[in-house]
């Protein structure tokens, strides 16, 4: 029971720091809470399941196809929506809530509204650990989300892009006065995030179901991981992910699982009220 | 507020416009207006209509925290939802309507409070997600607490009212009620404080603005008219269910403010009218009503960012300079 829970915790924490990273990428650039990711993740494990059923492709090029799906239309939000509410932090949580309608619906209208399963190759093979057992998909899922995040970090540390995407979500006005093309960051943040908006549907897809409204409630947890881990910052929101995997998955085994959601709102209350500047200080930003 | 402002000039006070009866009569009339229409349209545009005014009182509650003091509350579902729930299980406990009103109303304040009291320590998306995070938890419960609640199957509510005429008069009136109680708080200290806090915190803290305690109190008040609002609609519709008040109608509900007008006495009719009115009036599939409606609110936002009443007011400004040439 206990070593189950663990289990349990860590793959779905590894889900909430997949879904996290790419939120604080996007807020960090931007400020935009980006709700329509949510709807990223229904389209591009829409698009997998298409190529991977209907066009009889191999699992691993359609999962690739619904990778480069989720980067474009993470972008077109960006290029067609969010640059237009950049200085205005009241509009951006309307324009999200309205492209998570637009995604979610299209999805809808273009697929139907049933439940139905991708299924990649390793879909039923269960794996022991000790007296808990996991399904490959979650061991795939914890797997995506490490090697996501390794290449990420090293992507924000070591590469130029990396750097002018930290520098300007540090401060833009300085960063543009240094040279660097704000436009530019801003798409390739928006790519990224569709990318690992893509990966979150490769590996969440296979475990529950593809529906369009498949990731809407996952969403609002990574929002508190982002909250929790600072924002921009990766590392934070890998480790706060985890923590609230774990803590949600022993919350439902413990005490009852159709409240799972209300503890990562504890948590989320009592960090603000006993750490208000987040569990990893980000002197840049602050939560109050 | 002082006459002399701080840097010796007249206040911003001065530059209001005069004669603030005739914004109460304009508004009494329109709710008159409201009501003939309740009454004479066939039963279907009535239900559409009355539920456009109970969204109307909702949405002007959330307007006194998110539109004088642009604080991007995303709860206030949730205070509609408790004041439905309060009314009818306090009156299936045995408490006469009035007294269930009033309970109710005391419960989403007093949540109100509380959520006030964590999050208004958090500024702008902090403060969206933390409220709309409650809206879930408060969602979660209503689904989940059988005994309570009976679950998703919801539960009848017993009718306080004399008559169905009686409703049809109550909650236009409501409407209007609420309309002018933002009318009015934005022209008392409250809203003035509220201003400030939009314009700039810092600065108005700076000034000796109490932000705390101004954020706080315009909450709990936005709590309170979204709990009556819940009343009516729990009268109106005879049962309720927990998926009336899931988590995103709160974000809904900021739509509408936002759309109809943020900040502005008469947003909430407009915002309502249109994110309520739209998908009933056309009738559209469920799929393809929200693709719309999400292209709508996205196109209305980035083309006229003060929303509808931003857009008439320029309409009226070119009608006025036209007349005077």
């Amino acid at each position: 029971m206990l070593i189950q829970a663990a289990v349990n915790g860590v793959v779905l924490g590894s889900l909430f720091a997949l879904l996290a990273v790419g939120l604080t990428l996007t807020y960090g650039v931007m400020e935009v809470p980006n709700f329509a990711q949510a709807g990223v993740i229904t389209l591009s494990a829409y698009a997998m399941l298409w190529l991977n059923q209907t066009a009889a492709c191999p699992f691993w090029i359609a999962a690739l196809g619904g990778l480069v799906v989720g980067g474009v239309v993470s972008v077109l939000t960006e290029r067609i929506a969010y640059r237009f509410v950049r200085t205005r932090p009241l509009a951006a949580p309307v324009v999200a809530l309205g492209l998570l309608l637009i995604l979610d619906n299209t999805a809808l209208i273009l697929f139907g509204g049933d439940h139905v399963s991708l299924s990649p190759p390793y879909a039923g093979d269960v794996i022991y650990v000790g007296s808990a057992t996991v399904p490959a998909v979650g061991v795939a899922l914890i797997g995506t989300t490490a090697v996501a995040l390794l290449a990420l970090w090293l992507f924000l540390q070591r590469t130029k892009t990396g750097r002018a995407i930290r520098a300007v979500s540090q401060n833009a006005e300085a960063a543009a006065i240094l040279g660097i093309r704000l436009e530019r960051q801003y798409i390739v943040s928006f790519f990224i995030s569709g990318i690992l908006a893509g990966l979150v549907a490769f590996a969440y897809g296979p475990m529950y179901a593809v529906y369009p409204y498949m990731a809407d409630a996952i969403l609002l947890n990574a929002f508190v991981v982002v909250v929790l881990g600072g924002l921009g910052n990766v590392a934070g929101a890998a480790v706060c992910g985890l923590l609230l995997g774990l803590l949600e998955s022993f919350g439902a085994i413990y005490v009852s699982a159709a409240y799972q959601n209300l503890f990562g709102f504890a948590v989320l209350l009592l960090m603000i009220v006993l750490r208000p500047a987040g569990l990893f200080t980000n002197r840049s930003r602050r939560v109050a | 507020m002082t006459e002399i402002g701080m840097y010796g000039q007249q206040e911003t006070r001065q530059r209001v416009r005069p004669r603030p009866a005739w914004d109460y009569l304009g508004i009494a009339l329109l709710g008159f207006g409201l009501w003939v229409l309740l009454v004479e349209s066939n039963s279907f545009y009535s239900s559409v209509l009355a539920t456009i005014l109970i969204w109307t009182i909702a949405t002007s509650g959330l307007n006194i925290i998110a539109g004088l003091g642009g604080y991007p509350s995303l709860v206030q579902g949730a205070f509609y939802g408790i004041g439905a729930y309060g009314s009818a299980l306090a009156m299936k406990w045995g408490q006469p309507f009035w007294a269930a009103c009033i309970e109710a109303v005391l419960a989403a304040g007093i949540l109100g409070l509380i959520v006030g009291l964590v999050f208004s320590r958090t500024r702008g998306q902090y403060f969206a997600i933390g409220t709309m995070f409650t809206g879930l938890v408060v969602s979660l419960v209503l689904s989940n607490w059988q005994s309570l609640t009976n679950g998703l199957l919801g539960i009848n509510v017993e009718f306080g009212f004399g008559s169905i005429d009686q409703l049809n008069v109550v909650i236009p009136a409501a409407a209007a009620f609420s309309l002018m109680l933002v009318r009015f708080v934005s022209r008392r200290r409250l809203g003035w404080r509220l201003l400030t806090i939009l314009e700039d915190e810092d600065l108005a803290e700076h000034i000796g603005v109490p932000t705390a305690r101004t954020k706080l109190t315009g909450f709990v008040l936005s709590a309170c008219v979204g709990a009556v609002a819940g009343v009516l609609i729990a009268q109106y519709n005879g049962t309720i269910s927990p998926d009336l008040f899931d988590y995103y109608v709160g974000f809904v509900m900021f739509v509408a403010l936002s759309v109809g007008g943020a900040g502005r006495v008469l947003g909430p009719l407009l915002g309502s009218a249109f994110i309520v009115g739209t998908p009933d009036l056309l009738n559209l599939s469920s799929g393809i009503g929200l693709l719309l409606a999400g292209i709508i609110f996205v196109v209305v936002i980035i083309v006229i960012p003060g929303g509808f009443m931003s857009a008439i007011d320029a309409v009226m400004a070119a009608a006025s300079r036209s007349v005077r040439r």
